[in-house]
C-alpha cells in the first residue's frame, strides 16, 4: 500500500506541475489562436516578483499573488504593443513572442543576474507512506486544483467568462453584439499571463527563480497545450492527467529527463493518432 | 467496354454531409453517366458546392458512399481522387498566385508524364484557352477572369475522365462566356462534365439535363425547359432573374 | 544593375540566367581570395559564419519554397555535430563520420517528419513540436554528465561537452588533417554547392510542386499530388543540411555541447533568417553575416546582455520589416532607380513570395 501512496504522490505531484506551466498558455492559445512563446519568460518572472516581494517583507503567499498581479499587467502592456498588431497571423505572433521572450530574459539577467534565488517555504517535511515529501509540494498541489477550479468557475459563471467564450467562438457575432473584443483579447492575455506569473511563485520555495528557468518548463507546457486540442480547459486537464501518469512514473522509477523523453514520444505518436488533439473532435467544450 | 455509354461514371447513394447539426448535403442520390454534361442549379447555399467538395474529397462526407467508375471512393484523400481522373475548378479562383500562369499550367499538366510530354500539353491548353498574352505573368496579378481560364487550363491540362466546374463563367463577360461554352461543349466529346451555373442562357447553351438542388437535397431532374416551367423551382428560385 | 536587382527579387521557377551564374562566380573568387587578405583569427571568425549559413539554408529552404516553418533545425544541427564528434573519436577516421554526421541527422527527420506530416499536422503544431523537440534532446544531453553515458569510447560528459573533436582528414591520406584554412575553404565550397543547388532544385518538378505547395497546398493535392510526401522529403533535406552544418561545426570548433541544440541557438536561426529575408536565399546568409558580427561587436562594447538585442530585433522585424532586409533593400533601390519591383508585392504587403536567389 505504501508504494500506491508514493505512486500516487508522484502523479499527483506531475499533474499539479503540467497544469501550473501550462494553464495561462492554454488559455491564451484556445482563445485567441496565439502560442505564447514568452510562456516560460513569465512564469521565471511570476517567480522574481514573488522573490522580490518577499524580499521587500509581505508574507510569502500574498507575495504569490502580487507576482500573478504583476505578470497580468506585464501581459496586458506586451498585448497593447505588440500581440495586437499580429492577430490573425498565427506564426508571426509566435516569432514576436518568442522575441519578448528573449527581451525578458535578457532584462532580468541584467536586472537580477544570472545566479538563481529562492524564498524558502518554512514546511517542514510530511511523511507520506513512508515516503518524506515536502510538506509544500502538498500545498502546490492544492493550490493548483484550487487554480483550475477558479478559471473554470470564471469562465463559466460570470459574465466577463461568458463574453470571452462568446468571442472565442465567433468574434465576429460578438462584435455585432456591441462587445469590444478588442478588450476581451486584451483581458484574455492579461488573465493567462497573471495565471502564468502565480504559476511560476508557486514553483519558487521547490524550485527557486533563475533567468533561464523558463526554458525548463516550456516544452512539457506546449505538449500539454498541443495534445490538449482546442478546448482549454478539458485539454490542459485531460493532457496533463495522461502526461502526469507517465511523468510522475518513469520520474520516480527512472529519471526525470527519462520521463520527458518518454512524455515526448508520448506526444509524438498522439499527434498521428489525434492530430487536432484530445478535444479535437469535441463539439462542446470550456 | 460495351456497355460504356450506360455505366455510371460517378455516382453517390445516400450522401450526407452535415456541418454542426446541418444538412448541407442531405441523403443525395446522384448518378451521371459517361459522357454526359450536367448542370447543377439551385440558389446560394443549396450545397451545389458542398456536394462538389465531397466528389474531390476535399471535405469527408457524414455518412453515405461515393463510386467513381465503379470503384468506392469515399473518403479518399482529394490527391487520390484526383489520381483516379476527377479534376475540379473550385467555385473561388483556386490557383498558385506566385507563379507564373505556365508554371501553373505546367504544374497541372506534368503529374503524370515526363518534361516534353508536359511542356506539349501546356503548349496545347495555352492555344486552346488564347492564354498566350499572359502565360508569363504571376497568376496573382491577373483579372478575375483571367485567372478563371487559368484555372480551368490546368483542370483540362490534367485529362481527368470527370470535370467539375464550380460557376466557370462567374466574373466572364458574354464573349467569354460564349466561348467557354463552345468550349465546354468541345470537351464533353470524349470527357464527362458537371458545371455549376446561374446563367440561365449558359445553361441553355450547353446541357439538356440540369439537376436541381434544394437545400442539400436534389429537387428535379429534368430537361432544362421542362425545369424551367416547374413551378416549385420557380418558387425556390423566387426573385432570381435569370431564370424569368 | 536593374535587372541584376529584378533578378535578386523575382520568384521564378525558370533556370537563373547568366547574370546569377556571374554573380556566383563573383562570390566564389572573393571567398576563394579572402584568406589572401585576412588574418587567422578573422579567418576563424568568417568559417563559422559560413558553417552557421548552412543551418540558416536548411532553414529557409523549407520556410520559404514549401512554407514550412521548423524551429527545431538546431535538433538536426546538434544531432550532426554529436554524431560527426563520437564517431570520429571512436573509429580514429573521419571521412565516414563525416557523412555519417549527415545521414543520422536525415534519418531522425524522416523518422520525426514522419509523425508529424502524416499527421496533418497544422503548421503551428509542426513549428511548435520542431521546438520541442530540439529543447528536449537538449535537457538529455545535458543529462549525460554521468560516467554511465558513453559511446563506445567517448564519455558524453552532460554540459560540458565532448571536447577534443578530432579534425576532418583527408579522405585519400588521413596523415594529414585540415587546418583552419582549409575548414574555411571547405565550407565556402559547401556553401556555394548547396546554394547552387537549392536554387536549382527550385526548376526541377520537385521545386516546383514545393513553390505550388506553398502558394496553394490544396490545390496541389487537386492536381493529384500528395502533397505530404514532398513535405516529408523537403524535411529530410532540410534535416540533412543542418546535419551537415553542425558536422563542420565541430570539425570547425573541435568540440560540440548541448548549446547546439538550445534555445538560444534556435532563436538566433529565426533571427537570421528573419533579418536578412525568407523569401531569398542570398537572405538568410546575409543575416548569418550581420548577427554574428553583430554579437561580436556588442561583446566587445561591453553590452552584457546580447540576448535582450536579439530579442528587441526580432519583435522589430516581426512588426515591421517582415519581408527581411534582402527584399526590402532590393525594393528599395529597384525605386531609387524608378523601376516598379517587377511582379512582386510591395514591401509590407503580406504577400509570401518564393526564394530565387
Amino acid at each position: 500500500m505504501d508504494s500506491l501512496m508514493v505512486y500516487v504522490y508522484q502523479i499527483a505531484f506531475s499533474f499539479s506541475i503540467l497544469i501550473l506551466i501550462s494553464l495561462g498558455l492554454a488559455l491564451i492559445f484556445g482563445m485567441m489562436k496565439v502560442i505564447n512563446l514568452a510562456q516560460g519568460e513569465f512564469l521565471m518572472l511570476g517567480a522574481y516578483f514573488c522573490v522580490l516581494g518577499s524580499n521587500l517583507g509581505l508574507p510569502l503567499w500574498l507575495a504569490m499573488l502580487a507576482a500573478g498581479l504583476a505578470v497580468g499587467l506585464v501581459g496586458v502592456i506586451v498585448e497593447r504593443t505588440v500581440i495586437r498588431f499580429l492577430y490573425g497571423r498565427v506564426l508571426d505572433t509566435l516569432l514576436a513572442t518568442w522575441g519578448i521572450s528573449l527581451f525578458l530574459m535578457g532584462i532580468v539577467t541584467t536586472v537580477a543576474g544570472p545566479q538563481s534565488q529562492s524564498v524558502p517555504s518554512n514546511m517542514g517535511p510530511v511523511s507520506l507512506g513512508g515516503l518524506n515529501v515536502p510538506g509544500y509540494s502538498l500545498v502546490m498541489i492544492g493550490a493548483a486544483l484550487m487554480m483550475l477550479l477558479g478559471t473554470y468557475a470564471i469562465w463559466r459563471f460570470t459574465n466577463l467568462g461568458l463574453l470571452v467564450r462568446g468571442t472565442m467562438q465567433n468574434p465576429e457575432m460578438a462584435r455585432a453584439l456591441g462587445t469590444n473584443t478588442s478588450m476581451i483579447y486584451m483581458f484574455t492575455f492579461g488573465f493567462g499571463s497573471a495565471i502564468t506569473g502565480l504559476a511560476g511563485a508557486l514553483l519558487v520555495p521547490l524550485f527557486g527563480a533563475s533567468p533561464t528557468m523558463g526554458g525548463f518548463y516550456i516544452s512539457k507546457a506546449f505538449i500539454a497545450v498541443i495534445s490538449g486540442g482546442p478546448w482549454p480547459l478539458i485539454g490542459t486537464v485531460s493532457a496533463s492527467g495522461l502526461y502526469g501518469v507517465i511523468d510522475g512514473v518513469v520520474s520516480y522509477e527512472l529519471s526525470p529527463v527519462l520521463a520527458e523523453i518518454c512524455v515526448l514520444f508520448v506526444a509524438v505518436i498522439m499527434l498521428r493518432l489525434l492530430p487536432q488533439g484530445i478535444t479535437g473532435r469535441m463539439r462542446k467544450g470550456i | 467496354m460495351s456497355d460504356a455509354a450506360d455505366m455510371p461514371l460517378i455516382e453517390t447513394r445516400r450522401l450526407v454531409k452535415s456541418f454542426g447539426g446541418v444538412h448541407a448535403t442531405d441523403t443525395v442520390d446522384f448518378t451521371l453517366k459517361k459522357g454526359e454534361l450536367r448542370c447543377l442549379i439551385g440558389p446560394n447555399g443549396a450545397g451545389k458546392s458542398t456536394f462538389f467538395k465531397l466528389l474531390t474529397g476535399q471535405i469527408a462526407p457524414t455518412s453515405g458512399k461515393i463510386l467513381f467508375d465503379g470503384d468506392d471512393v469515399t473518403g479518399l484523400s482529394s490527391f487520390e481522387i484526383a489520381r483516379r481522373g476527377i479534376g475540379i475548378k473550385n467555385q473561388k479562383p483556386d490557383v498558385f498566385d506566385g507563379l507564373s500562369a505556365r508554371e501553373n499550367l505546367w504544374l497541372a499538366a506534368q503529374f503524370d508524364t515526363d518534361k516534353k510530354t508536359a511542356d506539349q500539353r501546356v503548349e496545347k491548353v495555352v492555344d486552346e484557352l488564347k492564354l498566350a498574352s499572359f502565360v508569363h505573368k504571376l497568376v496573382g496579378e491577373l483579372a478575375h477572369g483571367q485567372r478563371q481560364w487559368v484555372e480551368i487550363g490546368m483542370v483540362i491540362a490534367r485529362n481527368p475522365r470527370l470535370i467539375l466546374l464550380d460557376e466557370p463563367s462567374a466574373g466572364m463577360d458574354q464573349e467569354e462566356r460564349i466561348r467557354t461554352a463552345e468550349l465546354l461543349k468541345e470537351l464533353n466529346t470524349n470527357t464527362t462534365i458537371v458545371v455549376v451555373e446561374h446563367d440561365m442562357q449558359f445553361i441553355k447553351r450547353i446541357a439538356d439535363i440540369v439537376t436541381v438542388f434544394h437545400r442539400g437535397k436534389i429537387l428535379r431532374e429534368a430537361p432544362v425547359d421542362v425545369v424551367l416551367r416547374d413551378p416549385e423551382v420557380r418558387n425556390v428560385y423566387l426573385g432570381r432573374t435569370e431564370v424569368a | 544593375m536593374i535587372k541584376f536587382l529584378q533578378k535578386l527579387q523575382s520568384p521564378s521557377s525558370e533556370s537563373p540566367g547568366a547574370v546569377w551564374w556571374a554573380f556566383i562566380v563573383i562570390a566564389a573568387v572573393i571567398l576563394a581570395l579572402l584568406p589572401q587578405t585576412l588574418g587567422l583569427a578573422q579567418l576563424l571568425d568568417l568559417s563559422v559564419v559560413l558553417v552557421l549559413a548552412l543551418l540558416a539554408l536548411s532553414m529557409s529552404f523549407l520556410w520559404g519554397y514549401i512554407g514550412i516553418l521548423s524551429f527545431g533545425q538546431t535538433a538536426f544541427f546538434g544531432a550532426g555535430g554529436y554524431v560527426y564528434a563520437v564517431a570520429a573519436m571512436n573509429f580514429g577516421t573521419t571521412t565516414l563520420p563525416f557523412f555519417l554526421g549527415i545521414l543520422l541527422p536525415m534519418l531522425l527527420a524522416a523518422v520525426l517528419g514522419y509523425f508529424m506530416v502524416y499527421g496533418k499536422l497544422s503548421d503551428i503544431y509542426f513549428s511548435v513540436m520542431t521546438l520541442v523537440i530540439t529543447l528536449i534532446m537538449n535537457k538529455a544531453m545535458r543529462a549525460t554528465s554521468g560516467s554511465q553515458y558513453v559511446v563506445g569510447d567517448v564519455r558524453l560528459n552532460g554540459q560540458n561537452g565532448i571536447p577534443g573533436v578530432p579534425p576532418l582528414q583527408v579522405p585519400w591520406n588521413p596523415e594529414i588533417t585540415l587546418f583552419i584554412d582549409h575548414v574555411y575553404y571547405l565550407a565556402a565550397a559547401l556553401l556555394i554547392l548547396v546554394y547552387i543547388g537549392l536554387r536549382l532544385l527550385l526548376t526541377t518538378p520537385f521545386g516546383r510542386v514545393m513553390i505550388g505547395i506553398r502558394e496553394n497546398e490544396q490545390r496541389i493535392e487537386l492536381l493529384g499530388y500528395d502533397a505530404r510526401r514532398y513535405k516529408l522529403l523537403a524535411f529530410i533535406l532540410s534535416g540533412a543540411l543542418a546535419g551537415l552544418s553542425g558536422t563542420m561545426f565541430a570539425i570547425w570548433g573541435n568540440f560540440v555541447a548541448p548549446e547546439m541544440f538550445g534555445l538560444d541557438r534556435a532563436a538566433e536561426v529565426i533571427i537570421w533568417v528573419i533579418v536578412g529575408g525568407k523569401a531569398t536565399l542570398i537572405g538568410p546568409i546575409v543575416g548569418v553575416g550581420i548577427i554574428q558580427y553583430l554579437t561580436t561587436w556588442l561583446g566587445m562594447q561591453g553590452v552584457g546582455q546580447v540576448t535582450l538585442v536579439l530579442g528587441v530585433i526580432l519583435i522589430v522585424f516581426v512588426l515591421a520589416f517582415k519581408e527581411g532586409l534582402v527584399p526590402t533593400l532590393g525594393n528599395l533601390l529597384l525605386r531609387l532607380l524608378g523601376v516598379r519591383p517587377g511582379g512582386q508585392a510591395e514591401p509590407g504587403s503580406d504577400n509570401e513570395k518564393g526564394p530565387d536567389v
